[in-house]
């Protein structure tokens, strides 16, 4: 089998496709419809220090094949990041850091 | 409820005009008919290229479990309904779902109260005949800008022991708004649940607040993805949820687009 790995900034990962930010939250909610065994790994949507609301709606406009966004970096903190999606991610790492 | 989310192929088993630029689909969809509860929705791929790229939402009006069926109704306003309301009979079209989370449904109360505006008639179609088949006495309160744009009698008539209609022209029942309907029907413990425009469901739960009945909204987001990912549907509500719905905004795909009605800020939401 071909070696897809790849190094990034002292991080191996098994292959390079990676989902991007924005794309797949914290990983829950695509479980059931992507083996993530087949990825590189994920970018998880931006997590701050402390939670942030994010911008009122509207925040999304579709566009000529494609979409424009502006979610205002809504995201549940570091801490809460920890508690309740760290621990759906943690058994994914296969990296070796 | 992730677990049970499917991407398949459905394919078009019959499709009509029933109102005025309103189109009635049906769809083969057996893993959404198996697990469909009413007030969920699907998303439709209703294009293989890149334009229109996201997904279409829409509500699922009725199901029939043992033939796998599903039933839309939609408004055709834009690209996407076009194109749906153009597939003919055998068009596979993708379909994810069911999404979100729906009414909580029981025959609990002396009377389910069903408001409905528009097309946001749809998931309460659905609703009404579960709810019957539970035994709950359902009235349906259906509101539309014109006669016109009326469903017909054969899709209100199995939501409900009873159909009152209103229309702003007044050419079909009560001249005005289907909220007007509401204040007669508000009484001896009744449960409420709606689906329409902003406006009209934020008069439906200034309503039921004033008169202590328990009401439950499905609202309408411009939506991306539908499975909670794009954080794009949000919804202001007046506090916090628990972890993973934080915050002032929820998500209209995964924690909604059922919601308490008391739970939204209705001064945020639109």
């Amino acid at each position: 089998m071909v070696d897809l790995a790849v190094r990034i900034a002292g991080v191996t990962f098994a292959n390079p496709v990676l989902l991007a930010s924005g794309t797949c939250n914290y990983g829950e909610e695509l479980s059931a419809l992507i083996d993530f065994a087949r990825l590189g790994g994920l970018v998880t949507k931006t997590i701050t220090l402390r939670p942030r609301a994010g911008n009122p709606p509207p925040r999304t406009v579709e566009t000529a094949a494609g979409m424009l966004n502006s979610i205002g970096l809504q995201n549940p903190g570091i801490e809460t990041f920890a508690v309740v999606h760290w621990p759906f991610l943690k058994p994914c790492q296969r990296a070796s850091w | 409820m992730s677990a049970a989310i499917e991407d398949g192929l459905a394919r078009v088993v019959a499709s009509a005009q029933v109102a005025e630029a309103v189109q009635h689909t049906g769809l083969a969809a057996p893993w959404v008919a198996a697990r469909a509860v009413p007030g969920q929705f699907v998303q439709l791929r209703v294009s293989t290229g890149l334009s229109p790229l996201l997904r279409l939402p829409l509500s699922i009006a009725g199901v029939d479990a043992a033939r796998g069926l599903i039933e839309v109704i939609y408004a055709v306003v834009g690209p996407k309904t076009a194109l749906l309301g153009r597939m003919s009979v055998g068009t596979a079209v993708g379909c994810l779902g069911p999404l979100g989370h729906g009414f909580e449904v029981r025959a609990s109360r002396p009377r389910a109260v069903l408001v409905g505006g528009g097309v946001g008639l749809a998931p309460l179609l659905y609703l009404g005949s579960s709810l019957r088949a539970l035994g709950q006495p359902t009235v349906l309160l259906a509101g539309a800008r014109t006669g016109r744009q009326h469903l017909p009698e054969f899709l209100l008539a199995r939501a409900a022991d009873r159909v009152l209609r209103s229309s702003d022209d007044g050419s079909v029942g009560h001249r005005g708004p289907v909220t007007d309907l509401l204040a007669d029907e508000l009484e001896g413990g009744c449960g409420v649940y709606a689906c329409g425009p902003r406006a009209m469901l934020r008069e439906v739960a200034a309503r039921c607040r004033s008169r202590g009945a328990p009401c439950q909204v499905s609202v309408e987001e411009y939506m991306a993805c539908g499975l909670g990912v794009c954080m794009g549907c949000a919804v202001a509500v007046r506090a916090p949820g628990p972890a993973p719905a934080h915050g002032r905004y929820q998500r209209a795909c995964v924690e909604g687009p059922v919601f308490a009605a008391d739970a939204l800020d209705w001064e945020d939401h639109g």
